[in-house]
């Protein structure tokens, strides 16, 4: 899902603050920078940033809405914001035309509440497939302009940035487990009907 | 006298500052809420190390005792305290532990991922067996339940699509007249899922939202009033 949102903003010329609300999830982050800023000639610092994490949570997304630099002064590598030409004009969510939020519901939940319905911030949501029906709501009130859902949506986007990757190549195998879990849930439900015929 | 009412003054006070700061936004409110949410940020990273203690402490002490499934622990104390220490060395050598040709980085990749793709794949069993629990054709409305799963997993993957080419076939058979290519690209599955998706679900769905967000002021109020304590510990 990252790499091909990252391959279409790269693909459009378009600035990339990458920031993780999960520790855990930042390296994932930073091989998907590795790897598409390569395909796109990208440079570090002139056409995208890796602003790190820091805790914080809920408050940090409202601290942003006031001043990025009150909870991030640098990168992930401890290089001051403002060595890059780019971040220079970026404050608050006034100067970040679009928050593309890749997390699971409650991380996406606190973004539209916070950044959206306080800051006016145009938001994409990118969850997993579990999470993807709690942001129908937010979807068709407008609150956020776009729902990945899934590995079906991440093969979707992929299929639309043309270049295929392991959200396609992930689809057959989904296939074949909904098939199973249908022809599973049919077999189950004729014993189930059959065992009552009985009693 | 102090230890219970000065918490309690506090979470009043803070609250009540809070909210002043959401409505005025401006000097000496806004500046306020700015410090506060510092201060949040601040907290909130010393939790890390409470739960770091917490975590260690419990296990230590089943490990020194050998109490049932020390193994385990001596485990998870074994990778907590490892994973800690090349983030550490890699944070010192390569300036960042995620610096792609670090060590912590071939923890994360080799062992993290493949880890937590394990967890999550050993999942699928779980879902089929709470599946045929859930969807057993009990009544009316379990079948309903059936039907509109069966239809969100067809239409979320492409075999739905395969699927529906072929009943389009069939239907083209049977009624010669109808038109193969529309039928086709009416993709019943899909659409079925989307209406579903999109209407009663999220209807649903809004419901135990606003639930949600109005049990949530509820609770806020008892704990800015003093009524609720349970985080006193009493």
């Amino acid at each position: 899902m990252l790499i091909a949102i990252l391959r279409h903003c790269f693909k459009k010329n378009l600035k990339v603050i990458l920031t993780g609300q999960l520790a855990l999830g930042l390296p994932l982050g930073e091989i998907a920078l590795n790897q598409v800023s390569g395909e796109y000639n990208k440079v570090y610092g002139r056409d995208y940033v890796n602003i790190g994490y820091r805790p914080g949570s809920t408050a940090l997304m409202v601290g942003i809405g006031r001043e990025i630099r009150d909870f991030f002064k640098t990168d992930y590598r401890g290089v001051p914001l403002d060595s890059f030409e780019f971040m220079r004009r970026v404050h608050n969510y006034h100067d970040i035309a679009l928050l593309v939020t890749l997390a699971h519901g409650a991380v996406a939940d606190a973004w539209i509440q916070y950044a959206g319905a306080r800051f006016n911030q145009k938001i994409i949501v990118g969850c997993t497939g579990v999470n993807a029906p709690n942001m129908y709501q937010y979807l068709s009130a407008q609150q956020i302009t776009g729902l990945i859902g899934g590995l079906q949506g991440a093969s979707e986007y992929e299929t639309l940035v043309e270049k295929p990757g392991a959200a396609t190549l992930g689809m057959p195998a989904q296939s074949t487990a909904h098939a199973l879990l249908i022809i599973l849930l049919i077999i189950g439900n004729i014993g189930f009907i059959l065992s009552k015929k009985k009693i | 006298m102090l230890y219970r009412t000065g918490p309690l003054i506090l979470v009043f006070g803070t609250a009540l500052l809070l909210i002043i700061a959401f409505f005025i936004p401006h000097k000496p409110f806004g500046d306020l809420e700015a410090r506060f949410l510092n201060w949040y940020a601040i907290i909130s990273g010393f939790t890390f190390l409470l739960g770091l203690d917490s975590l260690a402490r419990h296990h230590l002490i089943k490990i020194v005792r050998r109490e049932k499934g020390w193994f385990y622990s001596l485990l998870l104390v074994t990778s907590l305290f490892g994973t800690l220490f090349w983030g550490l060395y890699s944070w010192i050598r390569y300036a960042s532990p995620f610096a792609l040709n670090a060590p912590f980085m071939w923890l994360y990749k080799f062992m993290i991922i493949p880890l937590q793709a394990t967890m999550f794949a050993t999942l699928a069993f779980f879902i089929f067996s709470a599946a045929y629990r859930a969807f057993r054709v009990r009544n009316l409305a379990a079948t309903l339940l059936l039907i509109a799963a069966c239809m969100v997993m067809l239409g979320n993957v492409p075999i739905g699509s395969s699927i529906w080419a072929g009943i389009s076939w069939l239907i083209h058979q049977i009624f010669p007249n109808t038109n193969l290519e529309i039928l086709k690209r009416w993709e019943l599955f899909a659409a079925a899922k989307d209406w579903l998706m999109a209407i009663p679900q999220a209807a649903a769905g809004r419901g135990i939202g606003i639930g949600l967000a109005l049990g949530g002021i509820a609770m806020s109020l008892r704990i800015i009033l003093g009524i609720e304590r349970t985080y006193l510990s009493s």
